[in-house]
């Protein structure tokens, strides 16, 4: 708990504004149409990866936990005005079950409105962000986190280019290069319009707690490289 | 979740993800309020120059580079020339803020009163650290990590008799030094 959350919130905001050219950001403007091809195509890229899709939340239900509010979040004018719902779910191979969780809120003194997306995890630990633009980023959206009880890196990002079939995650670590294959969540069309947004995959990479310099590479279903985007941490 | 990414890390990051400075702020803020409130004495004055040395460790985040000072050294450095540019001239400095458009600080009698008992927690950290070791470190383990004395003469290589005098003599200069400061 901070002691002037009225300061947190301002100087968060202020980062937004200060900050709004994002090179990756800029490439996915094309990407807005419909996405249900990439959908599909985007499951079999999670089945090859060997991820298991489980039901630890109902995609399109309630959230299996609430999600608590931000520090001042009703003072400062910010209020929730779609309700956070659950838009995919996974199973990771270290962290365990994950549910992706959207919802809008307006931002700081009511200004303008904002996408938020939680990785809410079975511990009760949750990574999550907000972000005036829509998820067209390949990396970023919500940094990177800590996967709770595992004590794993999540490496994570949105996407809304319909040609991506399937993301990896390369890094180095222990001064050698490793990759891993991130798990695809693809986000319903239905479930994304509830939120005024395009369709998009959300992507989630386990990484070694002592992972730096990691890339996002995204590819299509013919295996060619897409783009690269570099993790910031 | 609490960030677990390092200083740099979240500078790093701000420029990408707004909620990155947010976590570098919750981690560093008592720190900085505990610095401008013992230089100034003045909650309200404490927060707005908190307030001035964040927006100026925003806008600078992409030039910090890491060195073998930690980040924190960086950042109390914003805010000791921020305070003294402000007693230069006389008035708050607001250059920062009003270059973020920042909403200026409202407190509450709530959070000046959270800040008040904030100050009152760091003297008695400062006074604390002014002991001598021995006794410091023999207060700390019987009130702060609340150890038996066994355990404290264990630890400090001394006497149960000898651990409990400088448990004693450490609270009693302690008591004095608070009282000194009020």
């Amino acid at each position: 708990m901070t002691y002037l959350p009225q300061l947190h919130d301002e100087l968060v905001r202020a980062a937004q504004e200060h900050f709004p050219a994002q090179p990756a950001r800029r490439r996915f403007g094309r990407a807005r149409r419909s996405v249900v091809l990439a959908v599909a195509v985007s499951l079999g890229s999670v089945a090859s990866a060997g991820a298991v899709l489980v039901a630890s939340g109902v995609v399109g239900g309630d959230p299996s936990t609430p999600v608590p509010r931000i520090s001042g979040e009703e003072r400062s004018g910010m209020t929730r005005t779609r309700a956070p719902r659950v838009l995919a779910v996974a199973d990771l191979p270290q962290t365990g079950p994950i549910e992706l969780i959207g919802y809008r809120m307006r931002g700081y003194g009511g200004r303008g409105e904002l996408l938020c997306l939680d990785v809410a995890q079975a511990s009760g630990s949750r990574a999550g962000g907000c972000d005036r633009d829509l998820p067209g980023r390949a990396a970023g959206l919500l940094g990177t986190g800590v996967g709770g009880d595992a004590g794993r890196r999540l490496a994570v990002g949105a996407t809304s280019d319909d040609a991506v079939a399937s993301v990896d995650v390369s890094y180095r670590r222990d001064g050698r290069d490793e990759v891993v294959r991130a798990i695809v969540m693809p986000v319903e069309q239905r479930l994304a319009e509830k939120l005024g947004s395009p369709a998009f995959l959300y992507y989630v990479a386990e990484l070694p707690i002592d992972a730096t310099g990691a890339v996002a590479v995204a590819r299509d279903f013919g295996g060619k490289d897409l783009w690269r985007a570099a993790f910031v941490a | 979740m609490s960030d677990r990414r390092t200083d740099l890390e979240l500078l790093r990051a701000t420029p990408r993800e707004a909620a990155a400075f947010g976590a570098f702020y919750e981690r560093h803020e008592e720190t900085v309020l505990l610095f401008l409130l013992r230089r100034t004495g003045d909650p309200e004055l404490a927060a707005d120059l908190t307030a001035e040395t964040f927006a100026q460790a925003l806008i600078g985040c992409e030039r910090f580079r890491p060195g073998p000072a930690p980040a924190v050294a960086w950042l109390i450095g914003i805010a000791r020339n921020t305070l003294a540019m402000s007693r230069r001239r006389g008035r708050v400095e607001a250059a920062a803020r009003q270059r973020l458009a920042m909403q200026p600080m409202v407190l509450d009698d709530e959070t000046l009163e959270r800040l008040e008992r904030l100050d009152e927690h760091g003297s008695l950290a400062a006074a604390l650290d002014e002991l001598p070791p021995e006794q410091r470190d023999a207060v700390k383990a019987r009130v702060v990590d609340g150890q038996e004395y066994p355990e404290i003469a264990r630890a400090l290589l001394c006497s149960e008799q000898v651990a409990r005098k400088r448990v004693s003599r450490g609270l009693s200069a302690l008591r004095t030094r608070l009282e000194a400061r009020a």
